[in-house]
């Protein structure tokens, strides 16, 4: 158990490489020279060059990618140029208020998906399973943002209990919230739905059953616990659509996080703050999964990893 | 059973499925609305008219018109195409080279397959709609650099489901045999492993389909996607935010064409798997 954590974490190393590594190909193809975008259309050709030069721009590009390693080992993400400030500082900022949406929005998922999935899964195809149903592909199907703009219109100016955007309190936090977990809710019904009937049909619930203990026993405590194993492993993949959604719904709610940092980051053409952003979104999303898998091992000590 | 009797029976289960159905008939009439839009049309989807702007839906213009003046019911007809040319191209790229890819890895095995899936795996850290953002801003926005942001993001993912397919039926004995025969390593992929991953292939691109047009609409909303005056539905949508308190028409209604066709296309991919995929089904 311990040795696969140690494992696990340092996987992650590998996967940071290759991230960075992505990035760092994809931003070689912006067209134009960076340190003239950063410059400005006024800059003198020696300003040009000698920000070349800072850049590292007249290296191989390996050597430039060496150079990012080296930075990112003592949490050098370099410095934003539209925002006169280190990229480490700005992500520092902006990434409390993610956080708090995709855990909030992840705690509304789990509290609504599990007991709609179980129900469910215990009376199938009756009519509430229906309607459960259909409302879950309706989640899954409904844009983040539009979602969030029909939130925003009914409960924010025609019913005036929320706040309509901005950050502060929990009433600011509702409306976002809410709309980022609306696809994953719809996912994760489905997902417990699925795993708790598939349990359902195996020998020792029948066990149980034989053995005299009423029907929502059997449910609750058997096929629950059993059940939401392969929830778990999901639950990685539901965080990474979160995080994705949490780009969009900053945007509609003016919410101050990394998403709206990533936008502000591309409009401005600011490619050392889209390399850092980016980054941590990966990073997190890297360490999530990591969290799940070992949260795996503990839910089911069945499970050896070799 | 005989092979026909089979697939017969398959169509009928599936048409037995209303929700099935009713995702067809979502898509169909997609589908026809964006070849029809020349005719169907009542307007000139371009066609500014700013005397007439910001009509709630009356009369003359049954969706209302947006803050130039333009016919919104129009947009939404040519709309359908961009949205229907997006998924549709994106999606089959994915397909194509992700499942090629997987074939492949998974076939040859070893060093190659496990060297191809790691190499996958890198575009995999990225949480959903990061990498087509990342592409996107590098690459500009625009139709086909959308297109292309959607299909290399859904590239790996094919690729592993592909392989994971390919695993399961490469060891088995009438792939054994075809080698036995000597049939060549490039047949025995596409005759012989291929045809039984397409079911699986099938279910998971159409459920691709109405992530397609999800993604789509992310990044044209962020403004990194189809640029404006193209009538794209999430275009119309971002740039009638601004006009939200006054006349939310012009943002809320084209959500429910978002909406509906990436609905038909769950529908339908879901009853497809019921129907292959005797495994899921319950």
């Amino acid at each position: 158990m311990v040795v696969y954590t140690i494992r696990r974490i340092m996987y992650l190393v590998p996967v940071l490489l290759g991230v960075v590594f992505l990035i760092s190909v994809s931003l070689e193809f912006i067209p134009g020279d960076p340190a003239a975008l950063i410059l400005g259309q006024f800059a003198t050709p020696e300003a040009v060059s000698a920000m070349r030069e800072d850049l590292h721009l007249n290296q191989p590009f390996f050597v430039r990618y060496l150079y990012y390693i080296r930075g990112l080992l003592r949490a050098d993400l370099g410095r934003s140029f539209t925002l006169r400030r280190e990229v480490s500082a700005e992500i520092a900022e902006a990434l409390p208020a993610t956080l708090e949406l995709t855990g909030v929005s992840m705690m509304i998922v789990l509290l609504v998906s599990i007991p709609l999935g179980t129900v469910t899964a215990a009376k199938p195809n009756s009519t509430l399973d229906n309607v459960v149903r259909v409302l879950s592909l309706g989640g899954l199907s409904m844009p983040v943002f539009w979602t969030g703009i029909l939130l925003m219109l009914l409960f924010g100016l025609h019913l005036r209990w929320f706040p309509v955007c901005g950050y502060g309190g929990i009433r600011y936090l509702v409306l976002p919230a809410v709309t980022l977990a609306a696809p994953s809710v719809g996912m994760m019904t489905r997902i417990v739905r699925s795993s708790i009937m598939e349990v359902l049909h195996e020998d020792y619930i029948n066990t149980a059953r034989a053995k005299g203990l009423t029907e929502s026993l059997v449910l609750y405590k058997h096929a629950l616990r059993n059940g939401l194993i392969p929830v778990i492993t999901l639950l990685g993949t539901q965080l990474g659509q979160m995080l994705g959604g949490a780009v969009l719904t900053e945007s509609v709610f003016a919410w101050p996080g990394l998403g709206r940092l990533t936008i502000y980051a591309i409009f401005s053409r600011d490619f050392i703050l889209i390399q850092g952003v980016v980054l941590v979104f990966a990073l997190l999303y890297a360490i999530t999964n990591l969290l799940v898998d070992i949260s795996y091992t503990i839910v089911n000590p069945a499970i050896v990893y070799d | 059973m005989t092979f026909q009797n089979k697939k017969h029976r398959r169509i009928q289960r599936f048409l037995k499925n209303r929700l099935a159905v009713i995702g067809c008939l979502l898509v169909l009439s997609f589908v026809s609305v964006a070849i029809l839009a020349p005719w169907i049309s009542p307007m000139d989807p371009l066609k500014q008219n700013l005397e007439d702007k910001r009509m709630a839906p009356n009369k003359s213009h049954l969706l209302g018109t947006d803050q130039f003046g333009r016919d919104i019911l129009s947009r939404i007809f040519f709309g359908s195409r961009y949205a229907l040319l997006v998924t549709v191209v994106s999606v089959l790229f994915s397909l194509i080279i992700g499942t090629l890819i997987g074939l492949f890895a998974g076939y040859t095995g070893g060093h190659v397959e496990e060297g191809i899936m790691r190499g996958m795996d890198m575009f995999l850290v990225f949480p959903y709609l990061l990498l087509s953002i990342l592409i996107v801003s590098v690459l500009g926005p625009g139709l086909w650099n959308t297109i292309l942001a959607i299909g290399i993001w859904g590239v790996p993912v094919f690729a592993r489901q592909a392989r994971g397919a390919v695993i399961t039926i490469r060891d088995r004995e009438f792939i054994q045999a075809a080698r036995a025969v000597g049939a060549s390593s490039i047949r025995i992929m596409l005759q012989h492993i291929f045809p039984n991953i397409i079911p699986l292939i099938m279910v998971f691109g159409v459920l691709s389909m109405a992530n397609a047009v999800l993604m789509e609409s992310s990044l044209t909303f962020l403004g990194l996607g189809i640029q404006p005056p193209t009538p794209s539905w999430a275009e119309m949508i971002a740039s009638g935010r601004n006009y939200v308190v006054v006349a939310p028409h012009i943002s809320t209604i084209p959500g429910i064409a978002i909406l509906l066709l990436s609905l038909g296309f769950n529908l339908i991919g879901d009853g497809l798997r019921d129907v292959l995929d005797p495994r899921q089904s319950h």
